[in-house]
Formats: structure tokens, sequence, C-alpha cells
């Protein structure tokens, strides 16, 4: 391509131009940064230092090449303008995306990855517009003192490079959004798997103490079945049977409760009061709440519905007050206190779990969420991992806090569902 | 068929404490109810004739610590054990306790008369 050295190139037609010996190397600087930003994109990883680092460099090269292309307009090489025009206004398109566009496309493409927004026709028709936009500011900023014959040409020459560098950052960021929505897919499964094997070992061990729970209305039924046969007044029988039908409700909710949280299905969002659910948290948790003598606290405000999967909630729930008894297993047992609040929170709820245990060691309250990470002598410690997961797959948030007198406060952040009736 | 004279129930589970009442009340016997161990050794006075049932797994003191200080006062009431389940650890303290009867919950109306006539041969 260099034949005359290092101050010339040819052009199709085989015409040797000069150009300065800047403008080349900004020139290959440009298209090489151009290619990697592309490249970048194509490969899914539209955040990050390789993005940056090519933003930066276009901040500098294609405004001097702007700059130097308008200054060397006057050259009497027709050709040789033209292309450095058609440089010039592409590096202007490069400011102008820069700042009108490529860093909120950039952010598109992450937040369409995060399933944030959706690709369709709106989506394309706001990006080709803010392209368009950008192309005909760059042009009005850098395509100056172009001899209007020449100008329209020019124009036209540069537009398929105009058109087909928006066009493949569109296509790249689309794929890319298309693979992370893929990988994200894939992440929830997962999530969903580990989340269901997690409950069952939960429930495993619950199962001693839901047992237990389950055999005292059973043993009540069989006394006052007992009891029914034994006596002759009608009434006594009467109340002995309503009795009856009363705890074999009891026990089937034990059963229903048990069977819920260890169902596993697609993952559903349920307008749900999160009271309504700490309810039946703490009803499946009684028989060990009772045993281990802990005084429950329920304080609960109004809160607005919340968009959730019952079934993962209750398993977050389930795990929070668990750990809160066992932080309390060598509390005094009159000392041992949880409470349960909720209160509105921003534009959610916020659900707060608190114990009078030993608290929370600072120098593990970092790792707290960390997967494998576990004081207990049992587990896996993936509890307080899964619970985040799960948490953070609802666009919520859990964190700790030493609670007001002793112990910890776990919490969670759910934002409110849209109100009833209204379209979501 | 001789049956003991007063039941004492201690159990924690309110639905089992006020039916094992009736059922008791329905085969003629007379029944206190008492929530928890500390609640029966309050107003244990050493003088009480009749038989316990106890369960053995309740919050705060359990069946077995409550039979344990009975002991130690040196009671002689005959005691009639409820549980779920029985681990090592408490089968060994039972065994030591010697106990009228262990009763597996749930447990048939038969098996709970049976051990009330044991106790009523044993004086209660």
């Amino acid at each position: 391509m260099t034949t005359g050295g290092p101050d010339t190139v040819s052009d199709s037609r085989g015409r040797e131009l000069r150009l300065s010996r800047q403008v080349y190397r900004l020139r290959v600087l440009g298209l090489l940064t151009g290619g990697i930003s592309v490249a970048t994109v194509f490969a899914a990883q539209p955040t990050g230092w390789p993005i940056w680092t090519v933003l930066a460099l276009h901040v500098f090269v294609w405004p001097h090449a702007a700059w130097h292309a308008a200054r060397t307009s006057r050259d009497p090489h027709r050709t040789e303008r033209t292309s450095l025009t058609v440089d010039s206004a592409l590096g202007g398109m490069w400011v102008a995306l820069m700042h009108f566009n490529l860093l909120p496309s950039v952010l598109i493409v992450a937040m369409m990855s995060m399933d944030k927004i959706g690709w369709g026709p709106r989506f394309l028709a706001r990006t080709s517009a803010a392209m368009a936009a950008a192309c005909l500011a760059g042009m009005v900023l850098t395509g100056f003192r172009v001899e209007p014959a020449t100008s329209m040409r020019e124009i036209v020459a540069s537009l398929p490079l105009v058109v087909a560098y928006p066009l493949a950052v569109a296509f790249a960021s689309y794929h890319s959004g298309r693979l992370t929505r893929e990988r994200n897919r894939q992440t929830a499964a997962l999530r969903d798997q580990l989340a269901h094997v997690a409950r069952v070992g939960t429930l495993g061990e619950m199962a001693a103490g839901l047992a237990h729970e389950l055999n005292q209305p059973l043993t009540a039924i069989h006394f006052e079945a007992g009891a029914a046969l034994e006596v002759d007044d009608p009434i006594e029988m009467r109340r002995a049977l309503s009795a009856i039908a009363g705890h074999s409700l009891r026990a089937g909710d034990i059963v229903r409760r048990m069977r819920t949280f260890a169902r596993r299905g697609e993952p559903t969002r349920e307008r749900t009061d999160i009271r309504q659910l700490i309810r039946e948290v703490l009803a499946l948790l009684a028989h060990d709440l009772r045993l281990n003598g802990v005084q429950t606290r329920e304080l609960f405000d109004d809160v607005p519905a919340v968009l959730v999967d019952r079934i993962e909630l209750q398993q977050v729930m389930v795990n929070l007050i668990r750990n809160a008894m066992e932080a309390m297993a060598a509390t005094p047992m009159a000392d041992r206190r949880l409470s349960i609040e909720t209160r509105a929170a921003g534009r959610g709820v916020r659900v707060s779990v608190s114990d009078s245990g030993h608290g929370v060691d600072p120098a593990i309250a970092a790792t707290l969420f960390h997967p494998f990470h576990t004081t207990k002598s049992s587990g896996l410690g993936l509890g307080l991992s899964i619970c985040q997961s799960l948490i953070e797959a609802h666009a919520g948030r859990i964190g700790t806090a030493p609670a007001a007198e002793r112990g910890t406060t776990f919490f969670f952040e759910l934002p409110a569902a849209a109100p009833a009736g209204a379209a979501s | 068929m001789t049956l003991v004279a007063h039941a004492f129930i201690v159990d924690d589970e309110e639905m089992v404490r006020t039916s094992l009442g009736k059922l008791l009340r329905a085969i003629g016997i007379p029944s206190t109810a008492f929530p928890s161990g500390e609640a029966f050794l309050e107003r244990f006075t050493g003088e009480e004739q009749g038989c316990l049932i106890v369960d053995i797994r309740m919050p705060g003191m359990s069946g077995l610590d409550m039979l344990e200080e009975l002991q130690q006062r040196g009671s002689v009431l005959p005691a009639i054990v409820m549980t779920g389940h029985t681990d090592e650890g408490s089968a060994r303290r039972l065994g030591s306790l010697r106990p009228l009867g262990l009763l597996e919950k749930p447990f048939s109306v038969a098996q709970l008369k049976q051990m009330l006539r044991r106790a009523a041969e044993q004086g209660g």
C-alpha cells in the first residue's frame, strides 16, 4: 500500500496521495481502535476496562484527526481532501457518539444484558435515530471548509462507513445482549436448582421437628376419638368430633406447608403480602421455636405488596429464622428473643429478623454471604449465599447489622409490586 | 376395672393437654393439666395421689429433668412418659428413672388404659 515513503499512500486507482505522517498514523490507530471496540462488543463484554480503554483512545485520536483534516483542507489534492474529510466526518461522528450516543449505547447493552429492557422496534428506532443524529452532528462539527460540489459527494461517499458502523454496533449489542440473556437464563436455572436442593436439605433438618409437630394433632385426634367412644352424652360426643375436625385440619395444614416448601417448579411471581408469608413460615417453624423457648415478636407495619416467588421467599425467611435460633443456642432460655419487623422502605419493603444471640464476629462479617463459608459444625455454608442470590433475583438486597441491644439483625429489601389492577 | 384416682398431665402442647384431659374424664379419671415441668413442680407438695402423665420433649425443663427432680425430692408418684421418639441419651436416663411405662405418640387408648391400670396396681 505504501509506495512513495511514509508520507504517501496509493488510492484504489493507483494514484499517490500525500498524507502527513501524523494523519496517516492517526488513521491506522483510529481503524485499530474502531476494530477493537467492535470486537469488544462482539465478545459480549460491553463493560469493563477494554471498552473504557477504547473510548479513551477515541477521545484523543479523532479530535486530532478532525482538526488535522480541517487544517489540510486547503490542500490542492482533492482526493486526499475527500478521504481526509471522510476521516474528519467519521472522527466527528466518533466524538459525537462518544458524547451523545456511544456511552448510552454501552449502557443500553448493559441494561439489555440485565433484561431490563427488551430488544424491540422501539429500541432499534431509538438507537438508529441517535446514531443518525450523531453522524449529522459529526459532519456539521467537522465537515467544514468543503466546497459544496465536493461536499455532497463526500457525504455520500462517507455514508456506507457512517451507516455500517452504527449497524455493526447495533448488531453487536443485540448479539451480546442475546448471549448475556442466555447466560442469565442458565444462571437462573442453576440458581433455582441449587435453591431447591438446599430447601429439601433444610426440610430434612426440620424433619424431626415437623414430625413432632404433626404428632400433636394426631395424638389429640386419637384422644378425642377415644373420649367420643367412651361417653354416652351426645353433646360431649359432638364436642369431641368437632375437636377432631379442627385437629385434622391443623395436621393437613402442616403437611401442606411442608409439601409447598419442598415443591419444585418454575419460579413464579405473585403479588404477596409479606406479613402473611412470614406468618406461614413461623407456623412451619413453630415447634422448633417453642422447643428452643424462643419468644417471637412480630412488629408488622403496614407494607405494600411485593411481587415474589413465595417458595423462594419462604426459603429466605426459614433460613434467617433458623440462623437466628442457632445464634441463640448458647443464650439463656429466658433471653432468647426473635423479632421480625416489616416496614416500608423507600419504594419497597424492608424485613428485618433480629435475634438476641451471640452476634456476628466482625472478622467474618465481610464473608458472611460468601458460599461455603460456615461457622457451624454441620451444613455446607450455602444458606446465606442462596438467600442473597434469591433476594437479588427479586431485584432486592440483603444485609446485616448489629441488633439494637445485642445479637444480630439480618434484613432484606424488596421493591413494592405495582398497584393491583395496574398494567405491569 | 380399677384405675388411678387422679392424673397429672404435664405437656406443653395445649391440644394434647385438653384432649387427654377429655379422654381421662370420659373413662372416669379426674385430671389436672400443667403446661410445663416448672409449673407442676411449683405446685408439687409430695402428697399427690394418682399418676403422672408427662411429655419428654418440652421447652425449658424437659420431662426427664422434671422426673429427676421429683426423684430427688423423694416422690413415689408413678409416671407414664409420653414421647415422640426416644434417642439413646434419654433412653439411658429413662432407664435409671424407672417410669411405669413409655408411650410413643400417638398411642392407643387401650395402651393408655393398660398403663393406668398398672399405675393403680402400684398404689396410685
